[in-house]
Formats: structure tokens, C-alpha cells, sequence
């Protein structure tokens, strides 16, 4: 199963232009990963955007999540104590790359932010392939603060992945493309390189 | 500060005291329990003489000796569901009078099949204007005032949301079905609530508790009071002992502290009092009400059970649990401890619900009557 895919989908419960947050309903082990490209489909656009951070806890921080003691796993935790699970919640944080409207793919931000409460999905390969083709995305990556260099090694390995056949030629395209943009910067394009080779 | 602080030594002291002259009443009050125990027939028939005309709350024996203590058993799987309310009062200052009820549930499987479930669902009300009041209530039924029975209509939504949630999870297996205090809502006979909501809660109440009580499916239950401060017990003692009950132990819990070891249960005991009668004469003489002690930390809970759940697989059920939810929440139900926090509404949520009402009222130009004291109070300037 596709990572973040189980289940009910996430929401939209904080909207901004650059990055949004969706919340899942509740706490779940298997979130979208890091540097997953997700969409949301709401709205007259679909905006695309990168998982750069996921969190999860207790809802209500004034209840905090007591370590018990003991040898039991974490499942074995969570079935012997079944009210636990329901107080938790999975956040993930996206950093808007692009948009996609009709046929065309834009690797700008979205004119509008997602509608609040929109269900946030993975994006399809097709989703994925029309927006990073050129490596144009990765601008509105490399200039969020919140987009480190484990995030951009990881989405575009993801990317990669979702090119197929055409893998290494979009490697290629994505790394000129990121060497451009980086060009003050070649210890952090070295450590980004590294993470993508990894 | 210092005034007061002066005076605790001795209060303290007095406290003191106090406890340590209980010591040879708690003495008197076993010697007392063991006679009624050896022959509970005839112990119960002096209570009964003793209560002919007497207002104050009895106990008697229940097919159990009264001194027997039970220790717990051991827990088996099971659904344990609770319910638990909240609510915000009618504000006689709001532009407009209202309330708002909140029942909060937890639905916890313990290996058994079934998601665990917390949540919680809001009504404001009242939803229609109250007609033909009756005779019987008084100044305090008019609107905005406690003739709308808000406790009243709290506890009957706590009931029915619990009983339908806990019938649901019987497919899944055994259930255990918890409230918080009494089994039944003392208000029911109260002549300060409205005659016919007090009709309206007593209907509900009625189809409710059939609807708990139908079938021999394994369910389970019960109405947890914490610290319990009632006395039915202790003043049959006094009667046994030959005493005055005014003079004579006042809570139940003091002699139970004695007799209940670590997460052992009482013997099984009805409630007897003329109040109570008003009331349960209202239910079929299943649904009447009997009660045991159960000793969990350093707390005597008293656990109130309809007489059609007195069945001993079904107290076995109970004992069980609650001992092992009490153990897994610092010595009160866990289910109990999460229905509350989800029933709970927070001062900031009273504000602002009564900013949205005020809000809502000024739009359709209806404003609340003028009031000096209450808007000396919101300026509290200088």
C-alpha cells in the first residue's frame, strides 16, 4: 500500500499559500513520507506540494502521553489500553511546489491556498511526473525555510521513482536544474546530491 | 493569610480528634454487623420496624452476609462503556435563556473485536417552549429558571446515549456499562423541576432502562459513586446496635475502609428510604436499586446496580472490571475518566458560547435586560 494511503485520508486544517498542515482523523503509523508529493484535488486547481515534516501526539496538550513501563510493544501498548489511540493525531506539514489547472502543470505557488478541511491525497504518478519533468519545482523547494536538505534528497528520489523507466534522465534534469538554483551554495548541493544517491 | 494560617494547627487538631474517637463506634458498628450477619432475616426485619415513618435512608441485606468480603476477579475480556454529561446552565443575565447539554462517551474494547470510540454530542435546548407546567412547580420553574431540570435532562441523556452504545457493542461480546453516581437521578421526584419534564425524563428513563434490561445477553451494570458519603449501612448498624444514628457513624465508607481489603467488593445491599421508594416505585421492581462497596486505593466506592444485573456472573463481570479499570487510571474508571473529558465543557468554551449567543441575539435586535451588578462586574474598572 502507498503510504498514506490507509485509511481515511488526511484534511487540511492549516491553509497557507507557501505550506499547509493536514491532520489524519487519528494517529496513524503509516503517514505520507518524507518528501511524498501529495494533492489536493479540492477546489478549481489541484495544488501539489511536498511532505517536509510529520508529527504526532496527543490532540489536547494538556494531556500528555505517559511512557508506561514494562516490555510490551508499542501495538501491545495500544490494545491493552484502547483510549489511547483516539486521543492521538498524525500532523503533516506540506510545502506547496505547484499547481495543476486543465492540462497544464505550474511550478508556481497556487493562486489560493487549499480550501480548509480538503481531504489531501498521495499524488498519482501522472501527477507526479507532469510536475517535476523539468525540475522547475524544485525552486519553490529549495527557497522554503522549511524544506531542508533530507527533504529535497528524499522528493527527488521519490520523483525519480514515479519517471520509471526514465529515472536517470530525470536525475540528471533535476540535479542541473538544483546545481543552478544552488550555485552560492555547493557544500548544501553536495549534501543534497548525497542524500539523493544515497 | 496569616490570620487563617494561625488557626490550622488547631483545626487540624480537632480533626484528629474527632477520628480517633470513631474508633470504638467503627468497634460497636462491626460487633453490630457480625450479629446481622449470622442471622440477616432478623437484622433486616428490625431495620424495617426502624424505618416505618422515618425519612432517613436504610440498608438491607441482599442475599449476601453483610460483613462478607469478595476479592476481585479475575478480569475477562469485554466492551466497557460509559457515559458521562455536562452542561451549561441557564444564564438569567443571557439576552436569551437557554442551555446546552454535552454527553461524552467512551466505548473501550478490551480484547474484544470493535474500534474504541471517545466523542462527545452537544444539544442546546430548550427546543420548545415549556406548556402546561403543572401544579407542583413552584416560582423556580419559570424560564431561565431550575424548573427546565437541566441535571435532570443531563442524566437521561447519559443514560440513553450509554444503554443504546453498550446494546450495539454486544455482538462483539460481554459488556460493562458504567455511569458516574447514582443509578438513578435522585431529581426525579424533585418538586423545583417542571411537572412535565419530570414526566417527559421519567418516560425516557422508563423505556431506557427496559431497553438495558431485555435479554439474558452478558451485560453488566453499574453506577460508580467515588468517595461515597451516603450512610444506608451505618444507620441500620445504629439501629442494630441499639443507637442514636445522629450520634452514630455518619458514612458507610468508614466502616468498609475497615472491612475491604485492596480491590474486594462488599456484600450486595438494598437501599431502603422513602425518597428512594417515590422514585423507584416509578421502575418494575427489577430495575430497583442494590449496591455494593468496592475498595480500590485508598478509595470506598459505592457501585449502584439495577436488581435484574445482581445476578452473580453479572456482579462477578463488574467487580472485575472495575477493579482492573480503576487499576489503569490512578483509582478511577478509565472508561469514566474519558467520557468525562470528553463531556467536559471548559471556561473558555462557556465564553464563548455565550459570546456567539449574545452575538446571535444582538442580530435579531434582542437584548438582555438591563443589569447593574452584572455589568459592574464585566468593567471592573477603576
Amino acid at each position: 500500500m502507498t503510504p498514506g494511503t490507509g485509511g481515511d485520508a488526511p484534511r487540511v486544517v492549516e491553509a497557507g499559500l507557501r505550506s499547509f498542515v493536514c491532520a489524519y482523523e487519528r494517529y496513524v503509523e503509516d503517514p505520507f513520507r518524507l518528501g511524498q508529493l501529495v494533492a489536493v484535488r479540492e477546489g478549481p486547481w489541484s495544488i501539489l506540494g511536498c511532505v517536509v515534516d510529520t508529527e504526532s501526539g496527543p490532540e489536547d496538550p494538556g494531556r500528555p502521553l505517559q511512557a508506561p513501563g514494562g516490555s510490551l510493544t508499542a501495538a501491545e501498548v495500544f490494545a491493552e489500553n484502547p483510549h489511547i489511540r483516539p486521543l492521538l493525531r498524525t500532523r503533516v506539514t506540506v510545502v506547496a511546489c505547484g499547481y495543476i489547472e486543465g492540462e497544464g502543470a505550474f511550478a508556481l505557488l497556487p493562486p489560493a491556498p487549499p480550501p480548509l478541511l480538503a481531504r489531501v491525497e498521495s499524488a498519482t504518478p501522472a501527477e507526479t511526473m507532469h510536475a517535476t519533468s523539468d525540475g522547475a519545482f524544485l525552486a519553490l523547494l529549495v527557497a522554503s525555510a522549511l524544506c531542508d536538505d533530507a527533504v529535497l534528497a528524499a522528493v527527488l528520489r521519490g520523483a525519480a521513482t514515479a519517471h520509471g523507466a526514465a529515472a536517470g534522465e530525470f536525475t540528471v534534469r533535476a540535479g542541473k536544474e538544483l546545481a543552478r538554483l544552488l550555485k552560492a551554495e555547493p557544500a548544501r548541493l553536495s549534501s543534497i546530491l548525497r542524500g539523493v544517491t544515497a | 493569610m496569616e490570620l487563617l494560617t494561625a488557626g490550622l494547627p488547631g483545626l487540624v487538631e480537632r480533626h484528629r480528634a474527632r477520628v480517633s474517637a470513631l474508633e470504638a463506634t467503627l468497634t460497636a458498628a462491626r460487633a453490630a454487623a457480625d450479629a446481622w450477619a449470622k442471622d440477616p432475616a432478623e437484622g433486616d426485619a428490625r431495620i424495617e420496624a426502624a424505618m416505618a415513618n422515618n425519612p432517613t435512608p436504610y440498608a438491607t441485606s441482599f442475599g449476601e452476609p453483610p460483613t462478607a468480603a469478595f476479592p476481585a476477579p479475575p478480569f475477562e475480556p469485554c466492551t466497557v462503556v460509559a457515559a458521562d454529561g455536562s452542561s451549561i446552565e441557564p444564564d438569567r443575565f443571557a439576552p436569551v435563556p437557554c442551555y446546552v447539554l454535552n454527553t461524552g462517551w467512551a466505548v473501550l474494547p478490551y480484547r474484544v473485536p470493535g474500534e474504541a470510540a471517545l466523542a462527545s454530542k452537544p444539544i442546546l435546548g430548550p427546543r420548545e417552549p415549556l406548556a402546561d407546567a403543572g401544579e407542583d412547580d413552584g416560582e423556580d420553574a419559570s424560564p431561565g429558571g431550575r424548573g427546565w431540570g437541566v441535571s435532570l435532562l443531563r442524566d437521561i441523556e447519559e443514560r440513553e446515549t450509554a444503554i443504546h452504545l453498550a446494546r450495539e457493542r454486544l455482538v462483539h461480546g460481554p459488556v460493562v456499562l458504567l455511569f458516574d453516581g447514582t443509578f438513578l437521578p435522585w431529581d426525579l421526584d424533585s418538586p423545583r423541576i417542571a411537572a412535565n419534564v419530570r414526566r417527559q425524563v421519567l418516560r425516557r428513563l422508563q423505556d431506557a432502562l427496559a431497553l438495558l434490561a431485555t435479554g439474558d445477553e452478558p451485560l453488566s451494570a453499574g453506577a460508580y459513586i467515588s468517595g461515597s458519603r451516603a450512610g444506608d449501612v451505618v444507620t441500620s448498624l445504629a439501629v442494630l446496635a441499639g443507637q442514636d444514628p445522629a450520634a452514630w457513624l455518619a458514612a458507610d465508607s468508614a466502616l468498609f475502609a475497615t472491612l475491604l481489603g485492596e480491590g474486594e467488593r462488599s456484600a450486595l445491599f438494598r437501599s431502603r428510604s422513602q425518597r428512594q421508594k417515590t422514585v423507584e416505585e416509578q421502575f418494575p421492581a427489577d430495575s430497583q436499586v442494590v449496591f455494593f462497596y468496592l475498595r480500590t486505593g485508598g478509595d470506598i466506592a459505592r457501585v449502584e446496580l439495577p436488581q435484574w444485573a445482581a445476578t452473580p456472573a453479572r456482579v462477578t463481570r463488574l467487580h472485575a472490571t472495575l477493579v482492573d479499570q480503576c487499576a489503569r487510571c490512578d483509582g478511577y474508571p478509565r472508561a469514566l475518566q474519558e467520557a468525562h473529558e470528553q463531556a467536559v465543557i471548559s471556561g473558555a468554551d462557556r465564553q464563548q458560547f455565550a459570546r456567539l449567543l449574545e452575538t446571535e441575539a444582538a442580530r435579531q435586535r434582542v437584548f438582555p435586560p438591563s443589569n447593574g451588578k452584572q455589568s459592574s462586574k464585566r468593567r471592573r474598572a477603576v
